[in-house]
């Protein structure tokens, strides 16, 4: 499985020789268990176990911001919380004690069990126990062997992946007669609905006529990504971490994938036009309702810039330094030109080849961070007199210690910025942490601070 | 379905843990370090444990906070990971000068039995003006406090030193459960007395918001001359149980004199926090501010004990902290039938509204039917005490869903008032 997730011919700027295509960053980063369980994470109707120790359970203990509307099992932390006996002893009994329990007691559609370090360097057969324990309950237990010290987030993301495509996708069966047209549907793949983000994509593609077969895995039943392989396009959202979804499902049930973001108006619309031109290409959809959709994507776009033109007046020829992973940092880009935002730097550590390159295209060579140490960060803010900082949380009080307004566009936020509504509150939470009058408020200098003998003087 | 399937079915036992309110160890001693001056956690882990540690840290005291890690690989699960320990230590050195470096040993070097000595001695020779100190922290060996307790043990352990005693020094060990807040009043307490205060960890001025401009450590807390000079002092304070065996040491080394309290909260545990400090002192005379908190305190009691008396709180924290507001709920009549901690004291036994489990715990007799009237955990009560719409006090490691709560009090006469003013405000809203 590792090997598999390593392997990534499918990317186009693959020109290295060998096969291996995992970005690799040098630290800073989250381990390969964490990858995995992010991407699996949302999947809302399922319980994820994880076997290890307690703080691989602990730590991703709601500590992402996917919503759901339905079910909330996923929220739950199951945990083996290995013992010093376990270990010693071996906790394979314990696992598939585990596993029945959580399906008797909480009636799961699926139980993703997550192999981590300890059980791993113990030689556990976790795939083993899983199977076993499926053909007991009667209920798909997936083994997701991810520990953490296979390689960073990124890998992670890959191999939940690929235990996507092995275990889930294709197991599903769609009936006909009830359901919709599948031929002309989609998959949103690599979209987690952090705060919301797809409840402002779902309304665009009903109102364009477009089925969303599946969300993977933003706000989605396990039963939806099960039969993700019916649909007729994939819309490939944070592109590089889990792109070997789109790709082996072209390999496998012929799929075909498109690149797009929800970031942003410009990118917005770009993604459903896609979608709609694709389908017309291959005469799916007719020349009437093509034209008559593209018109409303015309309108709806229309409308979200006319709401954003009092923001805009703020924003505009403001600057903004920019540091993210995936397909956040490059469409981030798009979002805040579309704002009239000047980026004057975009961290790049996190970001995969690929996205380096449309990186590349849109701010230039010279304006890409390599180095995205705090001191770097702030040192390039300054100099370039940026008006804001825009990263994960991780930055978010170096930003405050050094009162530099800041935003959040990571998995902790709780505001959506998806879609074009998603825009909006994009562009007003700028405003609002940049018109805020704190930062006038604590520049002012405390009583000792002044010049005492002046006031002294003054009051007698 | 397997036969073993259906004889284990009789036999079995809880296999998992639903909804734990325990932490890793490692989390525990990475708080824990943010209270030493210039100091690092550094987490000879995979990648994870490290990065994800840093996160859960910054969102609970909205600072920048500062880790590092070896992110052990595969070979280095072979071959054993000291080389690049001790290569990824030296790399951080040159970059960030720490003063002191605490290397949690994590499962995975406890696990394979790696051996830290040789390394010790190389990076002491090669910098002999940082001090490196090794904490065992694996998943198996306890929580939060755990990790929090052995850190500060191990600190002092390695750097106290004796020697003639200073009038007037005391140490304050505090519990792994208190904030910036609860050290400010102690400090506050003991001027009042008199007494200069060492506080090991100093959580009150290390990741507390004073901070004015970005540094990759923490600059304030505990220094390493304080700690130095914690074996000089008259007295140690500690607080909650698992701080004990670092005031015993300093008793049995240094000849310090041990002061412990299972709880300073609550009236009786103010009045005994306020005893020792007389007897210490030779004192009889008590300040003002302090006689006005008590009598405020006692007011407070009785002008709530109509709303108070007789409600049932749930409450799902460490252990130590769960004693300390019991002592507090004992005087003012709540009764709490379900506390959960996630490991319980053998002295804690006796009591059998004190169980070891998790927030599931909480939820089955919930849906049982069973009623109470309030809950107090950390932040992940919230999807529960939303399902079941009962208030929630957030309090424990870690809140990350409220702001500037770490300057909460729960100590003294001021803390217990603050307290009592909190439960009742939150249950009457309902």
């Amino acid at each position: 499985m590792e090997q598999i997730a390593f392997d990534q011919p499918g990317c186009a700027h693959n020109t290295s020789g060998h096969k291996k295509c995992v970005h690799k960053p040098s630290g800073g980063e989250s381990c390969a268990f964490d990858g995995a369980y992010i991407v699996l994470n949302p999947i809302r109707d399922t319980a994820h176990l994880v076997h290890g120790g307690i703080t691989c359970g602990a730590h991703n203990y709601e500590s992402r911001g996917a919503y759901s509307s339905g079910s909330r099992l996923y929220k739950y932390c199951f945990t083996t919380d290995l013992s010093e006996n376990d270990i010693v002893f071996g906790a394979e009994e314990k696992l598939r004690n585990a596993i029945i329990e959580v399906h008797e007691k909480f009636n799961p559609s699926a139980i993703f069990v997550y192999q981590t370090c300890i059980p791993a360097m113990t030689g556990e057969d976790t795939e083993k126990i899983c199977q076993t324990a499926a053909e007991d309950i009667q209920v798909p237990v997936i083994p997701v062997i991810a520990p953490g010290f296979m390689g960073h987030k990124n890998l992670g993301n890959r191999i939940a992946g690929e235990t996507l495509l092995k275990y889930v996708i294709g197991t599903g069966e769609i009936n006909r007669s009830l359901e919709i047209d599948s031929e002309l549907s989609v998959n949103i793949i690599g979209e987690y609905n952090i705060a919301g983000d797809i409840w402002n994509i779902l309304p665009l593609y009903k109102k364009i006529g477009i089925p969303v077969m599946a969300k993977i895995t933003g706000d989605a039943d396990y039963s939806e990504v099960a039969k993700a392989h019916h649909a007729g396009l994939n819309l490939m959202v944070c592109s590089r971490a889990l792109i070997n979804i789109a790709s082996g499902m072209k390999e496998k049930y012929g799929i075909d994938y498109i690149e797009v973001s929800y970031f942003g108006i410009n990118n917005t619309t770009h993604a459903l036009k896609e979608t709609l031109i694709y389908f017309h290409n291959r005469k799916i959809i007719t020349d009437q309702f093509y034209f008559e959709k593209m018109e409303m994507i015309n309108r709806m776009e229309n409308e979200a810039w006319a709401s954003l033109i009092p923001y805009k007046k703020i924003l505009n020829g403001r600057k903004a330094v920019v540091y993210s992973g995936g397909v956040k940092s490059w469409s981030m880009i798009t979002a805040l030109t579309d704002l009239g935002i000047e980026v004057t730097a975009a961290g790049t550590k996190k970001s995969s080849e690929g996205d380096k390159d449309k990186i590349e295209q849109l701010i230039g060579k010279d304006r890409m961070l390599e180095d995205t140490s705090p001191k770097s960060l702030l040192e390039t803010i300054k100099n370039t007199n940026a008006d804001f900082l825009i990263a994960g949380s991780r930055n978010q009080y170096l930003a405050y210690k050094e009162k530099i307004p800041y935003l959040d566009i990571n998995q902790e936020r709780h505001t959506s910025y998806g879609g074009y509504a998603g825009s909006i509150n994009l562009a007003k939470d700028l405003c609002l942490t940049l018109k805020s009058p704190v930062w006038e408020t604590v520049k002012s200098s405390a009583p000792w601070e002044n010049d005492l003998e002046n006031i002294f003087k003054a009051a007698t | 379905m397997s036969v073993l399937y259906e004889t284990l079915k009789e036999s079995r036992i809880e296999a998992v843990r639903v909804n734990p309110i325990k932490v890793a160890p490692g989390l525990g001693a990475g708080y824990a370090a943010q209270g030493f001056c210039k100091a690092v956690p550094f987490y000879h882990s995979a990648p994870g444990c490290n990065f994800l540690s840093k996160v859960i840290l910054t969102q609970h005291f909205m600072e920048p906070i500062s880790t590092a890690g070896s992110d052990i690989k595969e070979t280095a699960l072979i071959f054993g990971g000291t080389k690049e320990l001790q290569n990824s230590i030296q790399k951080f050195c040159e970059k960030s000068k720490p003063e002191i470096v605490f290397i949690l040993s994590s499962s995975i070097p406890e696990v394979r039995g790696e051996e830290y000595s040789s390394l010790l001695y190389n990076l002491k020779t090669k910098y002999s003006n940082i001090q490196f100190i090794v904490v065992s922290t694996p998943d198996f060996q306890g929580g939060f406090s755990e990790g929090f307790a052995s850190l500060v043990y191990q600190s002092i352990f390695n750097l106290a030193e004796g020697g003639e005693k200073t009038a007037n020094q005391i140490n304050f060990i505090p519990a792994p459960y208190m904030t910036a807040g609860d050290i400010d009043e102690f400090i506050e307490i003991a001027e009042s007395f008199e007494l200069q205060t060492i506080v090991i960890p100093d959580l009150s001025s290390g990741p507390d918001g004073s901070k004015e401009k970005f540094s990759g450590m923490s600059v304030q807390g505990t220094s390493i001359e304080q700690l130095k000079l914690s074996g000089r002092s008259t007295a140690t304070f500690t607080v909650g149980a698992s701080m004990k065996p670092a005031g015993d040491f300093l008793q049995d080394q240094h000849n310090v004199k041990h002061i412990h309290f299972d709880s300073i909260t609550g009236l009786s545990g103010s009045d005994e926090l306020i005893k020792q400090l007389m007897l210490l002192t030779e004192k009889s005379e008590v300040p003002a501010r302090i006689k006005r908190l008590r009598a405020r305190l006692k007011d407070i009691m009785i002008d709530t004990h109509l709303l108070l008396n007789e409600k049932n709180i749930a409450m799902a924290l460490e252990v130590d902290h769960i004693a300390a507001l019991k002592s507090l709920f004992n005087e003012i009549g709540i009764c709490s039938e379900i506390s959960i901690s996630p490991r319980i004291d053998t002295q804690m036994k006796m009591d059998h509204s004190i169980q070891a489990g998790t927030l599931y715990d909480i939820e089955k007799k919930l849906a049982s039917g069973f009623i109470v009237d309030a809950i107090i955990s950390n932040t992940h009560g919230k999807e529960l005490a939303t399902k079941y719409n009962i208030p929630l006090i957030r309090s424990g490691f870690p809140i990350t869903d409220r702001y500037g709560m770490n300057y909460n009090i729960n100590i003294g006469y001021k803390g217990s008032i603050y307290l009592i003013r909190e439960l009742a405000n939150s249950i009457k809203s309902v």
